[in-house]
Parts: structure tokens; C-alpha cells; sequence
């Protein structure tokens, strides 16, 4: 073989490096649309309410707000009722994730393996994640209605007495984390038993035939396989939840006594019902700080465990 | 990857470039849709069952009015058109006219998005309830119709559970009320007590420290945490504890009982009490009325009928609003207003009162009765009310001392109304 010279290789370059420049521009004319679509429909607002955050702005005057400085975010930290629903924020979150996860996961096992009736046993599971939250609100309205609710008159025949679902603050943020939970886990369930059906046979065959049991099946090819799905999915519910609306006001509107005020419905709570833009957008954006936290614990945890299972 | 030729080119292109146009489109003003000619008219109570439908067909009347004119609705429910009408005109966008309470209104009328309509109602004969729409000289709004409150019971209940009358205290409304679900299968008495009505809910409640002679401010501070206001929330935590309350039912929910006989008594305002009366099991003539049962007046709730002051069409919404005020507009508007207290003073029709027998006390209670606005803090009511409505339902939910729970929130209110 032949070895070509310096000069033919230099001409040959010059095109090569064309169709190169030619394949990033292609790249970012694909990104574009959707660059600018964010640009236009999140970046553009999120920094107008960073802005108004930052003035005393009234709901029906927008614009016509006096600058103030830090005072919004002065007044929060120093709100005992801020930092309340921070920490409901969180605990909602937490529990929410942990049991749609614990939910979800069980219940794709559980449909992953054949049975008679599977397919409607699958379509009724899913039901509650296509129902639209309105109709869901209000269904669980009713059955958690201390008086006439369908809760109460089962767990009166176990001689119980009635108890204020969702009217008593004890049990406020329980009846709208199991509205919450039951509403949300079968979007883990899909997502788990999709991840669960692209585990290849050969891997269950392997495992069998080195003698390993149901148990260990599930804990060396099982496991390791939906982890990462799990990871994702855990990610995107904890954003979904520190973020959820409909379900939480339809069913108490952040009472009873702020048991369910969280993040978002106070956010809602301060720009109409206070028309108070201004520190609603204070605490939107300290809402978006709690999201970006968690996503950036989430990269940095998912980084590290990427090195670990190189390195392994 | 190979690249793009030029029709995948020419295709990303236009897809960058609609994507463009169309998010510079959706970022453009959102002013009125108004056409010429057509004015669109927004109110949440075109969705009541029964008069809306009646409401709508009084204001129709100005289409033969005004032949060159067209009306157009705009509805949705209240608590959804309230957050709705503010973010619309705060765009600078919005219907062309408009209903809004009045604590809604004074924030409108400092935000400088209403018309004024001075030469609206010049010689229209509008009554004393328009003199605090005007301000500063300028006629902002008129009155669409002002309710008020009073005790209501079902008849029919009344008499199978052997109630002769209506109770004149609140002690005598407990005891009725338990006397009705002893005797029939029905709930007692029912007042809104769920912060997710929050908008509606301070407005009913109102009428409790008012019966006490309570007020919310002494025109220059706030005074949250007075005697009588104490004695009204005692009243209602009263109420809401004697058993008598389908607790966790909603207004829609209750109301809908009281309708289906299976609700007994109600603090209720006329413009509700209407709606009773059909598409339910009961007539005007089941409904039995009375003053509140408290030593002083309640609280009256006023709508105001507004113009949009970025409308296209201000001149033709003015014309509209010129007709609304007149004879003919008010005679239009008043069956399906019911016993509301208008613009003008339009009398009850005979017909009107032989079919609901329960009206005229509510025109009596509205002779009396106070605004819910809080003196000199007008724009700052709903602010204000929320804070007192997070101490009512401490009180009810958590057993707190309705004096500690004022007492907070006078500091509360103290702090950050500011």
C-alpha cells in the first residue's frame, strides 16, 4: 500500500472538512425549532418571573410593578407559613415517589408474567393514569365525604368512627397522597414493564441454568436491568410532584388548616386569590431552585454510578 | 450520517420558521376578539341552571335595540372566571363587558383597566348603590345586581319533621336543624366551610361577625380581632359543631340537597335561591325566608356590570351599557335577576312575587345590609379575608380559640399586608 503525500492529503481535507461544517449546521437546524421553542415558551417567562419576582407586581398589572429589590424573598425566609409548605412540598413529594415507585414496580412484576386475563387486569390498572385529574379529584371527593362518602360507610362497618378526610388536618395530606398514589403509580407500571420486557429470555435461561432461584433471578438480571428506568422514572416523579397542581387544590385547595398548601398552591393561593404577583414569583422561582436541586443531586449520583459500573 | 440535501433543508427551515411565527404569534397582544358590531359579554351566571338562559334573554333585547349590534357570551364557572377575567385583563386582553364583584372591582379600577361611563348613564336614573362604583368623578361601573343574604328552609321539611317557623337565633337554628334530621332522612342546616371555596366561602361567612356587629377594619386598621368579630366566628364554630352540617360537602353539592329536599335550612343569597327553584324537586312556594338569625345585618354582595378599557369596540359596549340602565334594559334583566336589588329601582313583577313568596325578605335584609369591602383597605380584601379565613378554619378543623386564632391573624395580617 501506498502512502499518500502531504499535498494530495491536504487537498483532500478541505472537503472533508466542508461536509463536516455541513453535518454540525444540519445537526442545528434539526435543534433549532425546538431551541426556540423553549426559548419562546420557557426560558422568555421563566426570566420575566424572575424579574417579577423582584418588584411588588399585582396580578391584573403585570407589568406595572415597582422594583423592591430582595424584599419578596426576605419576606419567605422569614414566613413560618413559607417554610411550612416547603417542608409539605417535600414530604408530599417524598412519599409519593417512594410509594408510586414501590406501587409501580410490584405491579409490573406482577403483569409480567402470564396469566388468564392479563390484558384486562393491565387495562383496568392503567385506567386510573388515563382518567383526567378533574374527574379523578372529584371522584375521590366522594369517597372520602365524611358523611355520605363511600371510605367512611366501609370503615364504619369495621366500627369506626367517621373521620374528616379531608376536612380534619391530620389526615388532609394522607387522603390527597392516596388520591396522588393511586393516580400516578401506573404511569411507573408501564414504564417498569416495558423495561421489564426488554430483558432478553437468554438472561432468564442463563440464570436457570446455573441454578439460581426465583429471588436471585430477580436480584442479579431482574434488578440491574430496570435500574436505570427506575432511576429516570424516580427523577421525572419527583419533578411531576414538587410541581403538581389539580389534584391537590380540586381536593382541599391547600386547607384543611395549610396541611396541603404546598409550593405550587401557595404560589396559586398568592397570585389570585392575593393577586400578590410579586411574591408568588418569589416562590415560584425558589420552587424551580428545589427542582433544579434535585436534578442536579440526580446527575451527580447517576454520574457517579455510570464510573462505578465502568470501572467494575 | 450523510448531509441533508436541500429539500430536508428547505423542510428544517420551515419548521424553524412556523415555529417562530407561531410562537411570536402566541406571544402577541391578545387583545379583544370583539368584531364590529359584536360586543362579547362576559358573566359566570349565563352557567346557572335556569336563569342564565333567562339572564342571556334579557340581554338579547338589546340586539332589537341596536340592530347593528351582536351580543356574544363569554361563561365559565365562577371560580374558574374570576383567575380567568384577571389574567385576561391583565394581558390587556378581556371581554368587552363584564361582570365583577366589587371587591374585584376596586382592583380593577386601580389598575386603570376599566372605561369610564360618565356619558353612559347621564340621566339614566341610577340609584345610591352606583355612588362607590364612581371614582374620582369617574362612573367605572354600574350596578348588574346586588344580593343579599337571608335564612331559607325547606317547606316541605319543615313540615314533615313538625318546624312551624323559621328560627330567629342560632341556638334555634341548631335545635331546628337537629329536629329535621331526627325526623327526616336530611341533612340540617348547610354554609360553605372548604377553603377550596375560598372565593366564595369569605363572602358567606361574612355574614357571621356581621350579625355580631363585627367589622374587618375601622376604616384605618385593621381590626381582625375584635369582640364581635369573636362572637361571629363562636357562632359559626357553633353551628359547624353541633352535628348538624354535612360537613365536606361543597355549595354545588348542598345546594343540589337543598333543591332534592334533603337539606333543611341555608344561609343563602337570593341569587341562588332562584336557581332553586328549577330543575329540582321544589317551586318558589317551598321556600320559606327570613332574616338572618342575628341580632344585626348581614353583608350584601355587589356585582358590577363594567366595560373593558381596551375593548375595540368602547363606544358600542358604552351604547350597550346606556341601553342596560334604561327602562326598557333594567325591565329585560330583572325576571332573571329575581329579587336582586338593580341598577335603577325596578319593582318585582306581581307574577314574580306570587311564584317565589320567599323574595321580598331578601329586598327587606337588602335595606340594611353591609358591603363585604373592607373600609380603606378595598383592594386589599381578598388579601385580607385570606388570612381570616385560615384562622376560621383553624378554629373549626383544629379546635383553636376563635379569640387566639384572630389574634393571630390581626399580627399576621399586621406583617404582610403591606
Amino acid at each position: 500500500m501506498t502512502v499518500s503525500s502531504p499535498p494530495t492529503r491536504h487537498a483532500s481535507s478541505r472537503p472533508q472538512r466542508g461536509r463536516r461544517r455541513g453535518r454540525d449546521l444540519g445537526k442545528y437546524l434539526f435543534i433549532l425549532p425546538a431551541v426556540l421553542y423553549l426559548l419562546v415558551f420557557t426560558a422568555a417567562p421563566m426570566l420575566q418571573g424572575l424579574l417579577i419576582s423582584f418588584t411588588d407586581a399585582k396580578l391584573i398589572n403585570p407589568n406595572g410593578g415597582n422594583f423592591i429589590g430582595t424584599e419578596n424573598y426576605e419576606f419567605l425566609f422569614g414566613s413560618d407559613a413559607f417554610w411550612h409548605s416547603m417542608w409539605t412540598t417535600v414530604i408530599y413529594t417524598f412519599i409519593t415517589v417512594v410509594f408510586a415507585l414501590v406501587l409501580g414496580t410490584a405491579a409490573a412484576l406482577a403483569l409480567n408474567r402470564a396469566f388468564r386475563g392479563r390484558t384486562v387486569v393491565r387495562a383496568l390498572m392503567t385506567f386510573p393514569y388515563a382518567m383526567p385529574t378533574v374527574a379523578a379529584a372529584l371522584i375521590f371527593i366522594w369517597i372520602f365525604n365524611p358523611t355520605s362518602g363511600a371510605l367512611n360507610k366501609a370503615i364504619g362497618v369495621l366500627g369506626i368512627g367517621q373521620i374528616g378526610w379531608l376536612t380534619d388536618p391530620e389526615y388532609g395530606l394522607i387522603s390527597v397522597l392516596i388520591a396522588t398514589i393511586w393516580k400516578v403509580f401506573p404511569f411507573v407500571m408501564l414504564v417498569v414493564l416495558a423495561a421489564l420486557q426488554s430483558v432478553p429470555d437468554e438472561l432468564y435461561e442463563a440464570s436457570r441454568v446455573d441454578g439460581a432461584d426465583g429471588l436471585s433471578t430477580f436480584r442479579a438480571v431482574v434488578i440491574p436491568h430496570i435500574t436505570p428506568t427506575l432511576r429516570i422514572v424516580a427523577l421525572l416523579m419527583t419533578i411531576w410532584s414538587i410541581r403538581r397542581f389539580e389534584i391537590i387544590f380540586l381536593l382541599t385547595g391547600g386547607g384543611p388548616s395549610e396541611a396541603t398548601n404546598t409550593l405550587v398552591v401557595n404560589i396559586y393561593r398568592r397570585a389570585f386569590s392575593e393577586q400578590d404577583l410579586g411574591t408568588a414569583a418569589a416562590i415560584g422561582m425558589l420552587g424551580l431552585v428545589l427542582s433544579l436541586l434535585v436534578t442536579v443531586v440526580f446527575f451527580i449520583a447517576d454520574r457517579r454510578q455510570s464510573r462505578r459500573e465502568g470501572t467494575s | 450520517m450523510k448531509f441533508p440535501n436541500r429539500r430536508v433543508k428547505s423542510g428544517v427551515a420551515a419548521v424553524a420558521a412556523l415555529t417562530l411565527a407561531g410562537g411570536l404569534v402566541a406571544c402577541s397582544d391578545s387583545s379583544s376578539a370583539a368584531d364590529d358590531g359584536k360586543l362579547v359579554i362576559a358573566n359566570y351566571q349565563f352557567l346557572e341552571p335556569g336563569r342564565g338562559d333567562q339572564l342571556w334573554d334579557g340581554l338579547l333585547e338589546y340586539e332589537n335595540h341596536n340592530t347593528e349590534a351582536t351580543l356574544e357570551q363569554s361563561a365559565s364557572p365562577y371560580l374558574q372566571y374570576v383567575d380567568k377575567l384577571n389574567t385576561e385583563l391583565g394581558a390587556g386582553g378581556g371581554p368587552d363587558v363584564f361582570v365583577v364583584q366589587e371587591a374585584q372591582f376596586a382592583t380593577l379600577a386601580e389598575a386603570g383597566v376599566l372605561a369610564s361611563l360618565n356619558d353612559a348613564v347621564t340621566d339614566s336614573g341610577l340609584n345610591d348603590l352606583n355612588e362607590g362604583l364612581n371614582v374620582d368623578g369617574e362612573q367605572l361601573g354600574v350596578i348588574w345586581e346586588q344580593v343579599t343574604y337571608a335564612l331559607i328552609g325547606n317547606k316541605n321539611l319543615m313540615e314533615e319533621a313538625g318546624v312551624t317557623e323559621l328560627p330567629t337565633d342560632v341556638d334555634g337554628l341548631i335545635a331546628a336543624s337537629q329536629q329535621i334530621q331526627e325526623n327526616t332522612e336530611a341533612d340540617g342546616f348547610a354554609v360553605r366551610h372548604l377553603m377550596s371555596e375560598f372565593d366564595s366561602w369569605w363572602m358567606d361567612y361574612n355574614v357571621f361577625p356581621y350579625g355580631y356587629n363585627g367589622s374587618w377594619s375601622n376604616g384605618s386598621e385593621l381590626t381582625l380581632d375584635t369582640a364581635e368579630n369573636i362572637a361571629g366566628l363562636e357562632a359559626y364554630r357553633d353551628i359547624y359543631d353541633a352535628g348538624v352540617m354535612p360537613i365536606g360537602d361543597d355549595a354545588s353539592t348542598f345546594r343540589t340537597k337543598f333543591k332534592e329536599n334533603q337539606l333543611g335550612f341555608m344561609i343563602e343569597n337570593n341569587g341562588a335561591t332562584l336557581s332553586f327553584t328549577s330543575g329540582g324537586q321544589i317551586t318558589g312556594s317551598d321556600i320559606v325566608s327570613g332574616p338572618l338569625p342575628f341580632d344585626h345585618p348581614g353583608q350584601h354582595q355587589r356585582i358590577v356590570f363594567a366595560v373593558n378599557k381596551n375593548s375595540d369596540n368602547v363606544d358600542l359596549a358604552k351604547d350597550f351599557i346606556n341601553w342596560f340602565v334604561s327602562e326598557e334594559g333594567q325591565t329585560a334583566i330583572r325576571p332573571g335577576l329575581g329579587a336582586s336589588t338593580l341598577a335603577t329601582d325596578v319593582p318585582l313583577t306581581d307574577e314574580f312575587e306570587g311564584e317565589h313568596p320567599w323574595a321580598p325578605v331578601f329586598l327587606d335584609q337588602a335595606a340594611t345590609s353591609r358591603s363585604n369591602l373592607i373600609e380603606g383597605f378595598e383592594t386589599d380584601t381578598k388579601a385580607v379575608m385570606q388570612i381570616v379565613m385560615r384562622a376560621v378554619e383553624r378554629v373549626i378543623t383544629q379546635g383553636q380559640d376563635p379569640a387566639e386564632a384572630l389574634g393571630e391573624a390581626q399580627a399576621e395580617a399586621e406583617s404582610s399586608i403591606r
